[in-house]
């Protein structure tokens, strides 16, 4: 086992069975110390089972899980994790007392501890609540409390289980930011799950698709997101709309047996130079976001444009859907 | 009508003047009772987190059990352990019957399943993910379970509550386990039942307010124990 | 919570602990039948205990001999059962018939301790006219006659069974809505037929002591059928292999002696102007029958 190139973690066949079915199944996984790798799925994929099952927190039913090298117990893992699970569990009592009881379960000594509290109120913007009982703070404010908990730990791997999802959009905005600052200083490893691809490319040096407990795709951000290996990792990047080779007009050169486009990539309305058009017939005004869309149909596939410049097809008007070739992506 | 004023005034003026045939009826029901509570909770409360936080075969059965016990009749305890303790019985050697140890062992009995049921409640209120958040902070499995614990401290509060309640104020197996014998294993309740048997009513009333001044002190340490809940936050 | 509240809570905890060690250091523990066993169970009659006589006698037993005493007071018929199985020592009881049985499977010896007699109590009124009776029999056919309401105790007690026994001498079964079973104690029986102002056969001792708060009054009394005697009955080791035998013997050796004797024959005095008992150690029930013919 050379110490030098070892993974901080590796998984090999790790497997977990619950109730008969097989809810994780992982040959290989690796994470790197300081790299922060995101879980990319949706709900019921697995992602937070696989994150129990790194952290300790959950025991697979076959495999190995290595440490540095060496094949690892659950214990061995906890000891270097700190956790923030959905749900901001906080204990009862202040704000301070909570991020003081993650040192305290640690055994940071006592001296220590004021200073590393503030530190982290400090950092997560929760210095004016350090007093607040616990039971009178908003979501935000706890997800927050939850998050200083866990760094205060200083730990070597960081484990973030979809810890933005009850946060409305600003806040998030706000934590994701402060976060990157954070684990930029840190240097800390991170593994964190979200069903959110713009939060994974905020945190995220490494992604891993996640689809029925399998990795259906890992790699750098940059590769997964240009390059989804397929349709369901293709979705969950925003490729919306995906269009099989055969449904295209002839004009648009074929690079693979799948067009993958973004629903924001792909417009009715004004066209972009030198922009593809393919042929549609509306059928449902809709909004995408804040953005008003169509519904339309290219043969029998559905897809979502957005209206640019123009007014909104009306349901069965034939439409002309323009896409600019350096958006899309071929799968 | 009368009676219960003259009770009242009796129970007063016993307590006043520290009569001392009152006080070591009094002194022996609340160590019996507070002893029998202090096992409950020693066996109750992990058999409460057993089954709150535990996965095990039988689980619900065990649960069905505890819920059974809770129904106990104190005199059916009683004469389970007069069974086991009398000279006859696999205990008898130990010569424990007629002993308040005997009527800590009965009582035992008595308040463990309220113990153990209410705790169960009250651990299974706290929710399933804060174990395995405290674990994810570094707590070691037993530290987990403690801060499990903390959470649901005034619900199992409640649940040591019930139990001292439950056998603080039980005579069936008091009285068949201790014998009511003065100065040895005589308590508030069997003198309660022996005044009345005895026609003194006044008496038995006194002992009776008595007993409610105990069950009144209860209720109040647990009512400001909850109104009070950020004084206990720390 | 505090560091200071969790000492406070072990502290509790270890007082409570501590203090239910120290009771049972209090009481020894003995070793079953072996002779330096220092434990005797007293098992004896409701209305022996009620008195209050052996709450006088037996701490002086006590620190004569040195043995502690433990006196379960149930009804006749539940200690006799107690001394069959070996789970007493000595018994006290005033049921004739089944000390019998037991002295005849040789698991007990009887000696007369005392006596002192029932009557016949109930409201003032006395709607069956039992003064008038001769017999105690006659008393309660009367009542039965009149339907009055009686109460029984129900409990196999010894005054259970005398009762019992004056019925079968009336050749009356005593049946119908009028002859009501308590089932409990002398006590709370008297309790009950004073609220119901019903009739009630008691033992003088109990119902002078509760004379002030049932109301009754004494309807029927005096003659030589309503005599009340007490034996004692110390254990053998026939009835079990823990039996005290040496201390249930002490004890009735105690109980007969002639100072004791002439406590019993005090005792009462002051509080209700008569003793509740007549000392009687060493005749027989006959020889006290005869005597009390003779005398009334």
């Amino acid at each position: 086992m050379g110490p030098v190139t070892d993974p901080l973690i590796e998984l090999r066949d790790v497997a977990i069975d619950r109730g008969g079915r097989t809810i994780l199944d992982v040959p290989h996984l690796k994470l790197a110390d300081g790299t922060v790798v995101a879980a990319l799925g949706r709900n019921g994929a697995g992602k937070s089972t696989l994150l129990r099952a790194i952290g300790g927190l959950a025991e697979p039913t076959r495999g190995t899980i290595m440490l540095n090298g060496s094949p690892s117990t659950a214990g061995d893992r906890r000891r270097l994790i700190s956790a923030v699970l959905q749900r901001p569990l906080l204990r009862r009592g202040t704000v301070s007392s909570n991020i003081e009881a993650g040192m305290r379960f640690r055994g940071i000594e006592r001296r220590e501890r004021p200073a590393r509290t503030e530190t982290w109120l400090k950092a997560l913007e929760l210095s004016h609540l350090a007093d607040q009982q616990v039971h009178r703070l908003s979501g935000g404010e706890a997800q927050r409390v939850s998050l200083a908990r866990a760094l205060a730990l200083r730990p070597r791997l960081l484990l973030l289980d979809e810890p933005f999802t009850s946060l409305d959009t600003p806040t998030k905005a706000e934590l994701l930011s402060d976060l990157r600052g954070v684990i930029d200083k840190e240097r800390c490893a991170v593994f964190f799950v979200t069903h959110d691809r713009h939060e994974a490319s905020l945190l995220a040096d490494r992604v891993a698709i996640l689809h029925q407990g399998r990795i259906l795709q890992e790699g750098p951000l940059a590769e997964v997101h240009d390059h989804p290996s397929d349709m369901m990792g293709a979705e969950l990047l925003g490729y919306r709309n995906q269009l099989p080779a055969d449904q295209l007009p002839s004009a648009i050169p074929r690079k693979g047996s799948m067009l993958l486009i973004r629903g924001s990539d792909l417009t009715v309305g004004r066209a972009p130079t030198n922009g593809w058009e393919i042929p549609a017939v509306a059928v449902r005004a809709t909004i995408d976001g804040d953005a008003p869309s169509v519904v339309a149909m290219v043969g029998n596939i559905p897809v979502m444009a957005r209206v640019v410049d123009a007014a909104t097809p009306s349901p069965g008007e034939s439409v002309t859907l323009h896409v600019n070739p350096t958006h899309v992506r071929w799968c | 009508m009368g009676l219960i004023w003259e009770g009242f005034t009796s129970a007063l003026r016993l307590l006043w003047n520290r009569d001392p045939e009152t006080m070591e009826i009094l002194w022996l029901s609340l160590r019996v009772s507070l002893s029998a509570t202090v096992v409950a909770l020693l066996i109750g409360l992990p058999v409460g987190m057993l089954i709150a936080v535990g996965r095990f075969p039988g689980r619900k059965l065990l649960l069905a059990a505890v819920n059974t016990g809770m129904g106990l009749p104190p005199v059916v305890a009683g004469l389970f352990v007069t069974l086991l303790l009398w000279r006859s019985g696999p205990l008898g050697a130990a010569a424990l019957l007629y002993t308040p140890t005997a009527m800590i062992i009965a009582q035992a009995f008595i308040a463990t399943p309220l113990v153990a049921g209410i705790s169960t409640a009250a651990l299974q209120q706290v929710d399933p993910e804060f174990r395995t958040q405290m674990l994810g902070l570094g707590a070691g499995r037993l530290r987990s379970l403690y801060e499990v614990a903390r959470e649901a401290r005034l619900p199992l509060l409640a649940a040591v509550m019930a139990g001292f309640g439950g056998v603080i104020s039980e005579v069936g197996a008091a009285t068949m386990v201790g014998g009511n014998i003065k100065h040895q294993t005589r308590v508030l309740t069997t003198a309660a039942v022996q005044q009345t048997a005895m026609g003194n009513f006044g008496a038995a009333i006194a002992y009776g307010m008595i007993l409610l001044a105990i069950a009144f002190l209860v209720v109040l340490v647990l009512t400001l124990a909850q109104q009070h809940q950020s004084l206990w936050a720390r | 919570m505090s560091l200071r509240i969790h000492t406070a809570c072990a502290a509790v905890l270890a007082a409570a602990t501590l203090a239910s060690c120290g009771s049972s250091s209090n009481s020894p523990s003995g070793t079953g039948g072996s002779s330096d066993n220092k434990l005797v169970i007293l098992a004896t009659t409701t209305s022996v205990q009620d008195s209050g006589l052996l709450d006088q006698l037996v701490p002086e037993f006590q620190t004569q001999s040195g043995y502690t005493v433990k006196t379960i007071a149930v009804g006749s018929g539940e200690a006799l059962a107690m001394a069959g199985r070996g789970e007493a020592d000595v018994v006290i009881a005033h049921d004739p018939e089944t000390e019998k049985k037991l002295v005849s499977t040789g698991e007990a010896t009887q000696s007369v301790l005392m006596h002192n007699d029932f009557v016949v109590i109930g409201p003032s009124s006395d709607p069956a006219g039992i003064k008038q009776a001769t017999r105690a029999a006659d008393a309660l056919k009367r009542i039965a006659e009149k339907q009055a309401a009686f109460i029984s105790r129900g409990d196999k007690s010894g005054t259970n069974n005398f009762e019992l026994k004056q019925w079968k001498a009336a050749g009356v079964t005593p049946s119908g809505s009028w002859y009501q079973e308590s089932g409990q104690g002398m006590g709370q029986t008297i309790t009950i037929a004073s609220q119901k102002q019903a009739y009630t056969l008691a033992d003088r001792a109990t119902y002078l002591a509760t004379k002030d708060s049932s109301g009754l009054a004494i309807l029927y009394e005096g003659t030589p059928d309503m005599l009340n005697v007490y034996d004692v009955l110390p254990v053998t080791g026939k009835a079990g292999s823990r039996v005290n035998v040496s201390g249930g013997k002490a004890f009735a050796k105690f109980m007969l002696s002639p100072a004791v004797q002439k406590e019993i024959g005090q005792f009462g005095k002051d509080k209700y102007g008569i003793a509740l008992f007549d000392p009687d150690a060493g005749q027989t029930a006959q020889q006290i029958e005869q005597e009390l013919a003779k005398a009334g």
